[in-house]
């Protein structure tokens, strides 16, 4: 017997009880929100004398989302398994008659047969079969060379197909290289991948419920190393002598894309060593001109540098009278 | 009305003479023949020469100032002053001289006599004749260390006044003497630059100039190298003599004076007080060296002294120049004594001194007297009170416009209320203050003080503003509520003033080019963000970001706690500076970062990660998080193929990412900002995140699309002022904004009407409802 997988169910709700169900499909665990609480605000202003994270006033008592189960049946109609559901409303878009969103994870029993969604009171909002087999995948032929990668592969299936390829990096991270494909084939160019290094390509078939997943083949793409990024609000526009310090913060995304903790990195003004310190650093009194920020660490003992490119203003006869003026009424004294 | 000598700094100061910096003390030089020389040469395609000069009069100036205080000391008789004196000169720092200074001579047609222009006479005689005194007997010759060092150090201020000279005659139309100066300066420069470093071809280099001596400047300064043996010192072990009378205190020019008491020695001068150099008596009386050094007397006795009062003489202070001669084997020393000095009334007649309110004017005060509109002042004077002596008062405007006037008042001492004209349109002028007095003696000048017209502000801070982007005024409906500022993220302090000159608005209440500084926690500094300075009209205003001392703070600084913001002042008024100070703290509490994957929604390589994680910043500048957990989701990029012209295709798009979202099993609380690329064709919505969610997307060109879609993945409904349908949020207002919203980043304000973050009345910036919900959400 086939290990309990778990079904990703999607869909919409409106004002009047309407579903329109979304693309689901079937995971062999289940997503991280699915195993935690809905993180919501919780009336958090005086202002606020009614604030809902629900449907909100104008919908119907019986539609809350706090009583949408969703719920798997077996052939006898008996109840399997019972989810709330993760609810979400719909934000920009929405017209009057839009409630929200819905997501569930429902645990796949063996002997499940149908899906349903109800309301309150046991108002069956949506319904639907479950279908006792997964769709096959089979004929897989799958092609790396110069350009990219290149597939093909066959899905059997009573009901109507879709297809998904999704690629595995090094780090088990699976990303998607395309969604919904109505047609069994696929080729991607090596620019346009997003994963780098080795990874597997799978094909994913799905009937909107059920899916199943087989291994096409493995790539070895091209390398990324550990990249430091340096961002700052001052790249887009000149700063003005003497009274703008330059903020400037540093990332660094490891060779699977993940940010990587910055402990000591080596900070540069114009070649000039200026410090040690974490991702964030500010310049203060730089003189007029162009000016090179520069930051250096190292990881695995290979040396990462990142640069970025600043101005700051000419000094204007303005600038150097408010100076003049600020020190002879307030003389400099060193800060320790 | 500021009482004289206040702490003052002139509005035109703004525009200096662009002098250089660090010039020696008016004592030594005389400034305004300077700045004169400054601006005049400048006019002249050789002005290039005279910045490196100045260059070098400054790199010679701490030794100069230390060489005349040697100097002074030595001709005071002070033990170390000689040591020091030579100490200083026989350990000059070397240095190529740039000019053949015997060329020098024949630039000029100088008058040998003609005193420096640029330097203190009496102070460059005290130099020469210390110098002359501290080196060995024996080597008068002016080859000694000592002098070849004084002559080093002159050496700059030498050629400054032969420019000085030249640049006379180039104003006549004869420039050959500038620039034969400007062409043996850069000579060796030329050289080099034309014909490449010496060696390279078989011409001779020229010769380069011979080291100065003291004789050198000679030329220059005739009178005092030719008199350097003759000097003059003050015993001070001798009596010091006492005038007790006058015999005739009103004398007018030509009668006789008689001077009674003690201890006036053997022989001298009697120094009357000269005219000044506004006076017209000057320049006709310049070149009598009886000006200088005192008046021959008919008579002198140790007891009394009989002298004939001089033409030129004006009231004020009479003393002696009692001096005895002595031959040594090295100089000839006049040996003066020390004594008390006497007020003279008679000669031309002129007002020695005037007060008001019973302060005295300075006429050399660097911050002129205020007089303040419509109010009531005493002047009072002290002058000439020859019988017949009548003095009259004006008050001149800046253009020289006669604003008051009084005549026939009494000669010696007297005071007359006045008050003072409100010259319209009101604003601050400056003006003088002339007192002039005539008497049967004649006329010697005028007391001309300059003055302030104004009526001096009165300047405050009003209130400190501390704000991550909400402005909540005081006196608003929510005065008592203060916007929160989290920890880690630049925020802004506005600093607003109040300002009052009079209760009739006089001069609007402007207090004008108002400069500040902001200290964090005594420890970083910050200027002003406007320019450096704001000008403020009564008091700042919402509306005009100029009326507000506008300062950004690094959130690097503002780590979690207490921070004192400390703000000082300085507004440069012509009645007098005013210096403020204030103090707030502020507390800045944590706040875990909103933490951002940028997603770009296109194509890999379309687009700099620098450019989305500058848009996400732009974005997260509008919520209330720390800017400090922004990064690149894994995957960089996604592609897809959706129609976003249609609602089910942005849906479509949000569910897709979600499951993009699973599978790379993001840590918890991570959101992903997907950014649509410029030009996506959209239908009637910019962006789209459910509500709460993981997912927002907007366009890469809004980050207040992209903001305002963050908010609704940490949960916030939309506030209704139009657009899509509910559930909504309430908001302070009904979401619109009572007051400009300011932009942190740029440092301005966004105008009214502008909506709620949440709504859809753009512009859109968080109200306080939604701030305050974003602080105390767990982002």
């Amino acid at each position: 017997m086939d290990p309990w997988t778990y079904l990703i169910l999607r869909g919409r709700l409106d004002a009047r009880g309407g579903y329109q169900a979304g693309h689901g499909h079937e995971r062999a665990r289940p997503p991280r929100w699915a195993t935690n609480p809905q993180d919501t605000a919780d009336e958090p202003t005086a202002f606020t004398s009614h604030r809902s994270h629900g449907l909100g006033l104008h919908a119907p008592a019986w539609l809350q989302p706090d009583a949408l189960r969703v719920m798997t049946l077996d052939s006898q109609g008996q109840t399997l398994a019972t989810v709330r559901v993760l609810w979400q409303a719909m934000g920009c878009g929405a017209t009057p008659l839009d409630l929200g969103r819905l997501r569930a994870c429902v645990p796949l029993h063996p002997e499940a047969t149908t899906l349903q969604v109800t309301a309150a009171d046991g108002h069956l909002l949506f319904r639907r079969e479950i279908h006792p087999r997964r769709p096959g995948i089979s004929e897989v032929e799958f092609k790396s060379s110069r350009q990219g990668l290149s597939m093909s592969w066959s899905a059997q299936h009573p009901l109507p197909v879709w297809s998904d390829v999704l690629a595995e990096g090094a780090d088990g991270r699976m990303c998607s290289l395309a969604r919904r494909l109505t047609e069994a084939r696929f080729q991607v160019a090596w620019k346009d991948l997003p994963l780098f290094g080795q990874g597997q390509v799978w094909i994913q078939a799905g009937d909107g419920l059920r899916s199943s997943r087989v291994l096409a083949g493995e790539f070895q793409a091209p390398p990324r190393t550990t990249h430091l990024i340096l961002h700052s609000a001052a790249v887009s526009s000149e700063l003005w002598p003497h009274s703008q310090p330059l903020s400037v913060e540093a990332i660094c995304l490891d060779r699977f894309g993940q940010p990587h903790e910055i402990e000591a990195l080596k900070w540069l003004l114009d070649g000039h060593p200026v410090g040690h310190g974490d991702g964030r650093w500010v310049f203060e009194s730089l003189p007029p001109g162009e000016h090179v920020i520069e930051a250096t660490t190292h990881v695995n003992e290979d040396e990462h540098r990142a640069r970025l490119s600043v101005r700051v203003a000419q000094e204007t006869e303005d600038a150097q009278w408010t100076q003049d003026l600020l020190a002879e009424h307030f003389p400099r004294v060193p800060v320790p | 009305m500021s009482a004289p000598g206040q702490q003052q700094q002139a509005p035109d100061a703004a525009h200096p003479v662009p002098l250089p910096l660090s010039m020696p003390s008016p004592l030594l030089v005389n400034h305004e023949q300077l700045a004169q020389l400054n601006s005049r040469l400048h006019q002249f395609p050789q002005a290039a020469v005279l910045d490196e000069v100045f260059a070098w009069v400054q790199q010679y100036t701490p030794l100069l100032h230390a060489v005349v205080d040697a100097s002074l000391q030595a001709l005071r008789g002070r033990p170390d002053g000689q040591p020091r004196l030579a100490l200083l000169l026989n350990n000059m720092p070397s240095r190529p001289p740039r000019l053949q200074h015997d060329h020098l001579a024949a630039l000029l047609a100088q008058d040998p006599d003609a005193p420096p222009r640029l330097l203190n006479a009496e102070l460059l005689l005290a130099l020469a004749s210390a110098t002359a005194r501290s080196h060995p007997c024996g080597e008068e010759d002016g080859s000694a260390p000592i002098d070849r060092g004084l002559a080093q150090l002159l050496e700059p201020w030498a050629v400054l006044e032969v420019m000085s000279l030249a640049l006379d005659l180039a104003e006549k139309g004869h420039p050959g003497a500038l620039t034969t100066l400007a062409t043996g300066w850069q000579a060796q420069a030329l050289h080099t630059r034309l014909l490449g470093a010496e060696g390279n071809v078989p011409v001779r280099a020229p010769s380069g100039p011979r080291p100065p001596v003291w004789r050198d400047w000679g030329l220059v300064w005739g009178c005092l190298v030719t008199q350097r043996r003759q000097m003059s010192m003050v015993d001070r072990f001798l009596p010091a003599y006492e005038i007790q009378s006058l015999s005739n205190p009103q004398a007018c020019a030509g009668q006789l004076l008689v001077l009674r008491g003690r201890n006036f020695g053997p022989g001298g001068r009697v120094a009357f007080s000269a005219p000044g150099p506004d006076d017209p008596q000057f320049a006709f009386w310049a070149g009598n060296s009886a000006l200088m050094i005192g008046a021959d007397p008919v008579s002198w006795r140790d007891d009394e002294i009989q002298v004939q009062v001089p033409r030129w003489a004006v009231a004020g202070e009479l003393h002696l120049n009692a001096f005895e001669r002595r031959e040594d084997r090295c100089a000839t020393i006049d040996v003066y004594r020390n004594g008390n000095s006497v007020t003279f009334l008679g000669g031309l007649a002129r007002v020695l001194q005037a007060s008001l309110n019973g302060q005295p004017l300075d006429p050399a005060a660097r911050q002129p007297a205020n007089l303040t509109p419509n109010d009531t002042v005493v002047v009072s004077w002290r002058s000439s009170d020859t019988p017949g002596t009548s003095v009259s008062i004006r008050l001149l405007d800046e253009n020289g416009t006669l604003l008051l006037e009084r005549t026939g008042l009494p000669g010696g001492t007297g005071s007359m209320p006045l008050t003072v004209p409100d010259v319209l349109p009101q604003r601050p002028r400056r003006a003088s203050l002339v007192l002039s007095a005539v008497s049967p003696c004649g006329i010697g000048g005028d007391l001309k003080i300059p003055v302030i017209l104004s009526v001096a502000p009165l300047l405050w801070v009003d209130w400190i503003e501390v704000t991550q982007g909400i402005q909540v005024e005081p006196g608003s409906p929510l005065g008592g509520i203060r916007a929160a500022t989290v920890a880690g993220k630049d925020t802004a302090v506005r600093i607003h003033l109040r300002c009052q000159r009079g209760s009739g608005r006089w001069y609007d209440d402007l207090a004008h080019r108002l400069v500040g500084e902001l200290w964090v926690d005594e420890r970083y500094r910050l200027s002003a963000l406007n320019n450096g300075l704001c000008n403020v009209a009564g008091s700042s205003r919402e509306t005009d970001d100029q009326s507000t001392l506008n300062f950004t703070v690094p959130g690097a600084w503002l780590t979690p706690g207490e921070h004192r913001l400390r703000v000082r002042l300085v507004c440069p008024d012509l009645a007098g500076t005013i210096v403020r100070e204030a103090t707030l703290n502020w507390t800045f509490p944590a706040k875990a970062p909103l933490r951002i994957r940028c997603l770009w929604l296109g194509a890999y390589g379309q687009f700099a990660q620098e450019t989305m994680l500058e848009k996400a910043r732009q974005a997260l500048d509008l919520l209330p998080t720390p800017l400090t957990a922004i990064s690149i989701a894994s995957r960089i990029s996604f592609t897809h193929t959706h129609d976003l012209t249609n609602k089910a295709g942005l849906e479509a798009l949000v569910d897709d990412l979600e499951d993009e979202y699973d599978d790379v099993d993001e840590d918890e609380g991570i959101r992903w900002l997907a950014l649509l690329p410029e030009g996506t064709s959209l239908d009637s919505i910019s962006g789209i995140a459910p509500t709460p969610g993981v997912i927002a997307i907007a366009p890469i060109n809004r980050p207040d699309i992209a903001a305002h879609e963050l908010g609704h993945a940490v949960g916030l409904h939309h506030v209704n002022l139009g657009g899509p349908g509910g559930p909504f949020d309430t908001a302070d207002n009904g979401g619109r904004l009572r007051r400009r919203p300011w932009d942190v980043r740029v440092a301005k304000s966004v105008p009214l009407p502008a909506g709620d973050l949440m709504s859809y009345l753009e512009p859109i910036r968080p109200g306080i409802t939604t701030w305050t919900r974003l602080v105390r959400i767990n982002l």
